[in-house]
């Protein structure tokens, strides 16, 4: 699927179609250049799950945790790798643990800051500018 | 009263004994030990191993503390230690520890907000330095770091109303992200200060994020969005368009700072301003702050370069507030309820 948003809001409004998309996946791979939409999107996610809690972006702190009252999820895991680059093998932020359990919903930004692979079954979500930068090209 | 202070919240393994005689401080030792180097490697924090290394440095760093200070555990009167927020398993390794020294020393514990800390850190004074504890409310805190960017009315000791904070970027966030855009190392802070006292603030007209509203709310995300705008329209960046941008995106942080600190000090009766945090460190937002609110009467306080990254003196200090004026919640009244204790990596300013 390809769309294309012109604000903040509609990238953000997009949240609700990329879960009815998720076809049993729980991994949310947000892939796409600095201020392209990538938190913006992750925000829209929680707020369609009913967090009612302000994302910030968890850059500085690489994983924050949201409870969720949901029929699917329990939580949401929200990750930023912008700082490190995350080892499969070591796992220094215990993030294998919500990798494995289907009912956390994981979301992640730079997931290409990776050593090793992610599970097979991810929904892959690639954000880019077009030459108009105030659009963005939204694709999964 | 001597108050050992100890602060591992994030990446820095601090302890400190701070002295308090009837309202007068003194900071005895202060230690911080960086993992910036251990952590450089990874480019950012990596929780795991900050708190691996935790658990190898607050012994030693508590003992050296006290040991500058020249006393012994005995000579302790209350333990202060960050309970939160940041880094579940960093937060342990010091909460656990001052557990553990309380109860065998039979010292009485208090845990602290981090923030909090932060909040009265323009208190300290250099180490060895006596300085008068100040007790005038309410003032208006700003809290400007790495991980966080809030506005707090503190009405007196215990009592913290935050009128806003980012809603999505913390300001030193978007200084090392736009460090980033610009080709310049991390943390991004020190490095576009150092390249904006050589550039032109007005050269590039960038946003003032969320101004416009009247709520304490930040936003720095999209600033950081509109540098990047300009930065992609660039072909020739030299180093003259390097030092202009990194210029004015300062100018614009700033600003907008200003901006909301002046919207609260029309609709709370402020007549302080209290800036605290890494970015705090930041020279021009000092003077600007200043001298912006010298017009209006309103006086700035500032912490200390040294107490502007994360410390223990601040717990210590923050520790011995909260307790002196009232007996809080946690204290060593009975030994279960400070046992009973955990971290709070979310915990917000009450």
């Amino acid at each position: 699927m390809k769309k294309v948003t012109c604000s903040l809001e509609e990238t953000m409004n997009l949240a609700k179609d990329i879960l009815a998309n998720l076809n049993n996946r729980h991994i949310v791979l947000l892939q796409g250049d600095l201020g392209v939409g990538k938190t913006t999107l992750a925000k829209g996610i929680a707020k369609v799950l009913g967090v009612d809690e302000v994302i910030t972006s968890p850059s500085y702190v690489l994983m924050k945790i949201y409870k969720l009252k949901n029929k699917f999820f329990k939580r949401l895991v929200h990750v930023d790798l912008y700082r490190i680059e995350f080892d499969v093998n070591v796992d220094d932020l215990g993030l294998t643990d919500y990798l494995r359990d289907p009912e956390s919903l994981v979301v992640v930004e730079w997931p290409e800051r990776i050593k090793g692979s992610w599970p097979e079954s991810v929904l892959k979500i690639d954000l880019a500018y077009s030459k108009n930068l105030k659009i963005r090209i939204i694709e999964y | 009263m001597k108050i050992l202070g100890i602060e591992t919240s994030c990446d820095e393994t601090s302890a400190s004994v701070v002295e308090v005689v009837q309202d007068n401080i003194k900071v005895l030792s202060n230690l911080v030990n960086s993992q910036v180097d251990i952590h450089a490697e990874y480019g950012g924090v990596v929780p795991e191993v900050a708190a691996r290394q935790h658990s190898k440095d607050t012994i030693p760093i508590i003992k050296q503390a006290l040991s500058d200070a020249n006393l012994a555990f005995t000579d302790i009167d209350l333990i202060a230690v960050t309970q939160g927020p940041g880094l579940a398993g960093s937060l342990m390794v010091g909460l656990e520890t001052a557990k553990t020294i309380a109860f065998v020393q039979n010292i009485p514990l208090i845990p602290v907000n981090h923030l909090v800390g932060h909040l009265w850190s323009w208190q300290l004074k250099l180490p060895k330095e006596l300085g008068k504890i100040k007790t005038e409310f309410p003032y208006l805190g700003l809290i400007v770091s790495g991980g966080h960017t809030e506005l707090v009315l503190v009405e007196n000791y215990h009592k913290y109303k935050v009128l806003g904070r980012t809603v999505d970027d913390a300001a030193g966030e978007a200084f090392d992200k736009v460090a980033k855009i610009l080709g310049l190392a991390y943390p991004g802070g020190p490095e576009i200060s150092k390249k904006a006292v050589l550039g032109r603030g007005d050269k590039f007209d960038l946003p003032r994020p969320m101004t416009k509203k009247r709520n304490f709310d930040f936003s720095f995300a999209g600033l950081k969005t509109a540098v990047l705008y300009k930065d992609k329209k660039i072909k020739n960046k030299n180093k003259e368009y390097v030092n202009d941008m990194a210029a004015s995106f300062e100018t614009a942080v700033i600003d907008t700072l200003i901006q909301k600190l002046k919207i609260a000090i029309e609709n709370y009766p402020i007549k302080i301003i209290a800036i605290s945090g890494g970015v705090s460190a930041n020279k021009k937002l000092r003077q600007e702050i200043k001298s912006t609110f010298a017009k209006n009467n309103i006086e700035v306080r500032v912490p200390e370069i040294m107490y502007t990254g994360d410390n223990a003196a601040m717990i210590a200090l923050a520790g011995y507030l909260l307790c002196n004026k009232k007996q809080a919640a946690g204290t060593a009244s009975g030994k279960k309820s400070y046992l009973e204790l955990s971290v709070n990596p979310n915990m917000k300013i009450k």
